[in-house]
């Protein structure tokens, strides 16, 4: 039973584990509180992870899931750039998705060597969304790409510091390609901070136990968790189960986009086939391999066992098949700025269509789509801002046990993604929210239901620039699953001062007057038959203004007896067991 | 009064601790009492008559000499954890009434798909928005609509509401329209708490204010009407002076003030340990202190640096977050009743399920299956059978092995004491852990800190966590089980306030920074005056926020002199010198901004001396009481190894390890390698020597 683990110290393999976890914890902790932007600082979009010296991860405890699977590449690819010329005190820094393993180009990885006995024997990495990059639009997200040049800075895999010495006239050079040099300056100054503290902390660990000793443990963790993967395969019935998923546009035109699933479970092993998943789109909602790698092992992780350790073992069970010059395995120079967004939403909606129809127990019904718009403009000293409007984000699938989460994020962060306080961005930039509330009846119904999305109002004070990237306008995102209904579809409207509110387009780039943009954020899929859903939880929904009396009478059969918003009742049976 | 006494009494989940000290004699008396959940003050009375017997005394004598009585309390605790608080109505500006149900859209574990978010404080019928609206810079922009205030009061009153808060959007910036609608709401509701966040927390973020402002409310009524009786039963049976409560923030306050800021109440236990901290840091002489108290169900960690315990805003509990000041004090579940187990895939894991006090560990042979720490212990030979019969409690051997071997050696295919011994090890490792993240993270080297070990079970672990850490210095109090408790009795007075300062470092004039701390202090004297402090008697500390332009979190940076003419400078100079101790890097060429101004008001408790300890029986070098067979590594050979009874040790007494040394509720487990002395007050120093040679890194 106990490969690998049987031969070590039992002791010694949990505590080196949880010593692991440590360090890129503490790593986490000096980004959070050293970042300039608030993507970084606020909103936790970064992670933590280390590898060994062959680009295998070791932990990644503190981070985004999208980011940290295909972390992997990102070292391999740094490997192989640099290869023997990597020195002790050296710092590298890289982006580009087809030279250096990045997921899209606002992703930056910090990577710090780790030495001991002479050899290169491990990285620690730190890979943070910047705020902008450069390219064809603030904010690292340029709807009209039509090549990875439009979308800002490449970077394939450079030394930021040499053997200890900074080298300012590269960074010169990186800062010179972004619209905010200050807060990219910042960011980076702790993502450096952040990967040498780790880098310490692992000099600290190998000092202690000796390399040889390590390594091995480390070999131990990564049979384990393989091991415990392969377990809970075993447990899902074998098979081949297909899904798809569609994007509603290329980022130019409104067509259906097609993603496709062949999942195959075999024993302890899992397959996931790609083929027949439309080509490449000119727009940049285009995922090359490490990024769909890191969406189906996100989507994997969320339906076994989350104790099982997320390192590189975790993922040996499991074969990828992207064929390439497709939307999840695309060539350059596709565009990719959204990669991690979409498709990657709809690799995971795939994976759990495929699985729920193996298990439906180990599955959520589907996340409402993300349409919040970024929007571009000048403060009031006349610098580039960039707002991404994370209050307009939607809401999480129910599961068997429980119901939706209400607003909370994106599926390729399991929602880790904390959202701003919106008192803070109205001090920073030019803006006045409006309204920020849960969107009565966007939930999809279901024994336990779907999440809500929230309405969201935000005035923009100045002339604006919009950049629309809506995939859940206006169409079902948030499936249901095991007979739960699928959530309400997105709304992104524009009222100029003093004019009429009017849809805007799911996708292109606009400037607009103040007004108020605003969002009805998708609902996300219900779970189970809506007519087992427990009486006293519509009923709540009701009373809480959740549920309107006219769905609750259409979904779930309850009449209202009473029309006050809190006394009310409802005639019916509960069929609830 | 020539023999006043203080007493303090912490009450815990599944003990009350009470602890008198005899100002004359320096004496202590301490004992455990069942807790009774179901009325706490039962529990706490029963301690009381208990105590005031061994001094020959009725209640009402006793508490008659009493000189001071503090009191920590888990009443706001369990209201949260149980989730029994109030009803509360909640009136926020029209259009945001959810940020408290979105909680920015946080999740505890994101892994763990399954786990659902706890549900609101408040449920959505009872969030009502009101039409107002106040700009950042504190102007309002759309004037309070009192019409739409009082339709939702009606409301609350149909609803029957038991606390109401407010919490308005940008109101840190001006609470004017939250003072109003709090005149209205106590004009409707003159009996029931109304709260409002410009008041509990006048801080930018309208998701932690609002939680905070909730929690507050939530935990009011039942936090009122505990403390009241509670006083109104002291007071009754005879006690004179006011008791004091202690707060989260480590401070004590007198009941009327608790109940106005009641949420700083749910961390009263903990909070008690880091006074104990101070006290012991003091009478060390050790700046530079942390603190493990592990009892049977969990591990408090907290951390005393340069003197000093650091507050800090974030604390959650059970998933509601409550940004009042509060020590830092970091909980992990481990115990010497949390369980040990083998995961499918041959992975050892140590908590954070525990066994609680019942069944509790095998051993105790109530039922209980699952091997745990204390277990563990017994198996190496460290714990003994009768040894904490004095609690009520024996010790099975035979049924703690055959947990180990069938849950743990079986499994992993190794022998029994070695499964104990790694059991032993994980949870350390445990421990480790969580002292690192109150240390490294923090930008602290915990080999300049002494370990003070404390609770039941915190003395068995001490040497081999220490030793893991780089710490050479071990101090084990005598009172070591009950070491939370004497806190109680050295906790100064103290209240914490805090207020928006959004202010860039280069443009603010040092006057403004004076004049805003002036406010500050005006209130804070006037407070703590009303509870019949002198004003003389109160000292300040004076804090801000800063950070680099941009950034989005604070460092607290002290303000020594006020009235230095470069108070500015030199803050600026002491904030880059922080950001780079906590965090690797300065950036020297950017602004610095304000975002809070802090002050804390402490009146300090005059010193208890625990100088009098009893002098012990035996004379001359005491003799070890006996010995026993120890496992030193989990393999054989098992070795003697002699076992001390702490009353019998006479100041000045060394030994080196391996040692055991039984004192009441607890025992010292000194390793091979490092020694032991005995102070005049019968406390344990403890010198970490090198490791001991075996295969354990």
């Amino acid at each position: 039973m106990n490969k690998g683990a049987a031969s070590h110290d039992p002791a010694i393999l949990t505590i080196i584990q949880q010593r692991l976890d440590g360090i890129t914890y503490r790593m986490g902790a000096v980004m959070t509180r050293t970042a300039r932007s608030a993507l970084a600082s606020q909103a936790h979009d970064f992670s933590c992870f280390l590898t060994d010296a062959q680009g295998r991860l070791l932990s990644q405890a503190e981070g985004i899931p999208i980011h940290t699977g295909g972390g992997g590449f990102a070292v391999r690819a740094l490997l192989d750039s640099f290869g023997e010329e990597i020195r002790p005190g050296d710092i590298f820094v890289s982006n580009d998705v087809y030279t250096a393993g990045g997921n899209h180009l606002a992703d930056w990885t910090v990577f710090a060597p780790v030495f001991a006995e002479g050899g290169l024997v491990a990285f620690t990495c730190n890979r943070c969304h910047q705020l902008d990059i450069g390219g064809g639009a603030a904010g690292a997200y340029n709807p009209e790409a039509r090549e990875i040049y439009h979308e800002g800075l490449r970077i394939p895999p450079l030394r930021l510091e040499s053997e200890g010495i900074p080298r300012k006239d590269l960074l010169d050079l990186l800062m010179a390609n972004c619209r905010r040099p200050d807060i990219l300056n910042g960011d980076v100054g702790a993502m450096v901070g952040s990967v040498k503290m780790g880098l310490a902390w692992m000099e600290g660990l190998i000092a202690e136990y000796g390399w040889p000793t390590l390594h091995a443990y480390c070999d131990a963790l990564l049979d384990y968790a393989e091991q415990r993967m392969r377990q809970e395969l075993l447990e899902i019935p074998d098979g081949v189960y297909e899904a798809r998923e569609v994007m509603a546009n290329d980022c130019f035109s409104d067509r259906e986009v097609l993603i496709r699933l062949r999942l195959t479970i075999q024993g302890s092993a899992l397959t996931a086939d790609f083929t027949g998943t439309d080509p490449q789109i000119s727009g940049y909602k285009n995922s090359a391999l490490p990024n769909t790698f890191s969406a189906v092992y996100a989507a994997l992780a969320t339906v076994v066992d989350p104790q099982i350790l997320h390192n590189e073992g975790m993922y040996r069970p499991v074969r990828i098949i992207a064929p390439e010059g497709t939307v999840v395995n695309c060539t350059e120079p596709a565009p990719v700025g959204f990669a991690t967004i979409h498709p990657a939403h709809e690799v995971m909606h795939c994976f759990w269509k495929a699985i729920g129809q193996a298990d439906p127990e180990r599955v959520c019904g589907g996340w409402g789509k993300m349409s919040n718009p970024a929007i571009a403009g000048l403060d009031g000293q006349g610098r580039v801002f960039v707002l991404y409007n994370l209050g307009g984000l939607a809401s999480a699938g129910a599961m068997k046990g429980r119901d939706g989460i209400d607003q909370v994020g994106t599926p390729i962060n399991m929602g880790g993604l904390v959202i701003p306080n919106l008192e803070h961005l109205e001090r920073a930039y030019p803006v006045r929210f409006v309204r920020h509330e849960f969107r009565r009846d966007s939930a999809g119904a279901g024994q336990y239901r779907g999440g809500t999305g929230v309405d969201y109002q935000v005035r923009l004070l100045n002339p604006t620039t919009i950049f629309l990237r809506g995939e859940g306008q206006d169409n079902f995102s948030g499936f249901g699953i095991a007979g739960g209904k699928s959530g309400a579809g997105a709304k992104v409207t524009y009222a100029p001062d003093g004019g009429p509110e009017r849809e805007l387009p799911a996708y292109g780039i606009m400037d607009i007057p103040p007004g108020i943009v605003r969002v009805r954020s998708a609902g996300s899929g219900g779970w189970g038959d809506p007519s087992a859903r427990r009486k006293d939880r519509v009923l709540r929904d009701v009373r809480e203004g959740i549920l309107s009396p006219e769905e609750a009478r259409e979904y779930y059969g309850f009449e209202l007896d009473d029309t006050g918003d809190s006394s009310a009742t409802l005639r019916g049976e509960d069929h609830a067991t | 009064m020539a023999d006043s006494v203080r007493i303090g009494v912490d009450v815990g989940g599944t003990f009350t601790d009470v602890v008198v000290v005899q100002d004359r004699t320096g004496e202590v008396v301490s004992l455990k009492v069942p807790s009774s959940p179901e009325d706490l003050l039962r529990g706490i009375f029963a301690g009381l008559e208990k105590v005031a017997g061994s001094f020959g005394m009725g209640l009402a004598q006793f508490l008659g000499d009493t000189a001071s009585f503090v009191h920590g309390t888990t009443v706001c605790t369990n209201l949260m954890v149980q989730r029994k608080g109030a009803r509360v109505g909640l009136l926020t500006t029209e259009g945001f009434r959810d940020s408290l149900a979105i909680r920015r859209g946080m999740r505890k574990s994101i892994w763990d798909m399954k786990a659902p978010s706890p549900p609101a404080l408040v449920p959505r019928n009872l969030r009502i928005g009101v039409r107002e609206r106040m700009a950042p810079e504190g102007d309002p922009t759309v004037p309070l609509d009192t019409k739409s205030v009082r339709a939702a009061l009606k409301i609350f009153e149909r609803e029957g509401v038991e606390a109401i808060a407010v919490c308005l959007f940008n109101a840190y910036a001006n609470g004017g329209h939250e003072e109003i609608i709090r005149e209205a709401a106590v004009g409707v509701f003159p009996d029931i708490p109304v709260l409002i966040s410009s008041e509990v927390l006048p801080v930018m973020g309208e998701y932690e204010r609002v939680s905070t402002t909730v929690i507050n409310a939530y935990v009011a009524p039942a936090a009122a009407s505990y403390l009241n009786a509670f006083n109104e039963a002291l007071q009754a049976k005879g006690l004179k002076v006011p008791p004091q409560i202690m707060h989260g923030n480590g401070g004590v306050t007198d009941i009327p003030s608790s109940v106005l800021k009641p949420g700083s109440l749910i961390l009263s236990g903990p909070a008690a340990v880091a006074a104990a901290a101070l006290w012991a840091g003091e009478a060390l002489g050790a700046p530079n202190v942390i603190v493990f108290d592990m009892g049977g169900t969990s591990c408090d960690v907290s951390v005393l640096a340069d003197g000093r315990i650091s507050l800090f805003d974030g604390m959650e509990i059970e998933g509601y977050h409550l940004a009042a000041p509060s020590l830092e004090i970091h909980t992990i579940g481990t115990g010497g009743g949390t369980i040990a187990s083998v995961d499918p895939g041959g992975m050892l894991r140590v908590g954070p399920q525990g066994a609680g006090a019942d069944p509790g560990p095998a051993a105790y042979g109530r039922g209980g299956e699952q091997p745990t720490v204390t277990d563990a212990h017994l198996i190496l030979g460290r714990l003994e059978g009768e040894h904490l019969s004095e609690s009520g409690i024996s010790l099975d051997r035979d049924k703690a092995e055959s947990a180990v071997r069938s849950k743990i050696a079986g499994p992993l295919g190794i022998s029994t004491p070695e499964a104990a011994m790694a059991i032993v090890r994980v949870a350390n490792q445990n421990m480790i852990g969580a002292i690192e993240l109150m240390s490294v993270q923090k930008g602290r080297d915990p080999r300049r800190f002494t370990l003070i070990a404390a609770g039941g079970a915190g003395p068995l672990h001490a040497c081999a966590v220490a030793r893991a850490l780089g710490i050479s210095g071990v101090f084990v109090p005598r009172h070591a089980a009950v070491f939370s408790a004497l806190g109680l009795l050295h906790a100064d007075l103290r209240r914490d306030y805090v207020q928006n300062f959004h202010e860039k470092m280069r443009e603010i004039p040092l006057e403004k920074l004076r004049a805003a701390f002036g406010g500050i202090r005006d209130t804070a004297a006037k407070d703590i005056e009303s509870t019949g402090v002198s004003r003389d008697r109160i000292r300040m500390i004076f804090q801000a926020d800063l950070r680099y332009e941009g950034q989005h979190w604070d460092i607290p940076v002290d303000i020594p002199d006020l009235d230095h003419p470069r108070t500015l400078e030199n803050l600026s100079a002491d904030f880059h010198d922080r950001h780079e101790i906590l965090y690797g890097h300065r950036d020297p060429e950017s602004g610095i901004e304000f975002s809070n101004l802090r002050l804390a008001a402490i009146v300090p408790t005059p010193p208890v001396s625990l100088g009098g300890r009893k002098p012990p029986d035996s004379s001359g070098a005491a003799p070890p009481a006996g010995s026993r067979e120890v496992f030193l590594d989990g393999h054989a050979p098992l070795v003697q190894v002699p076992v001390f009874r702490g009353s019998t040790l006479l100041e000045g007494f060394q030994t080196p390890g391996p040692a055991l040394i039984e004192e009441n509720d607890t025992v010292v487990w000194l390793e091979a390698g490092d020694s032991l002395e005995v102070d005049a007050d019968g406390n344990y120093h403890i010198c970490i020597g090198a490791a001991p040679e075996r295969d354990e890194p």
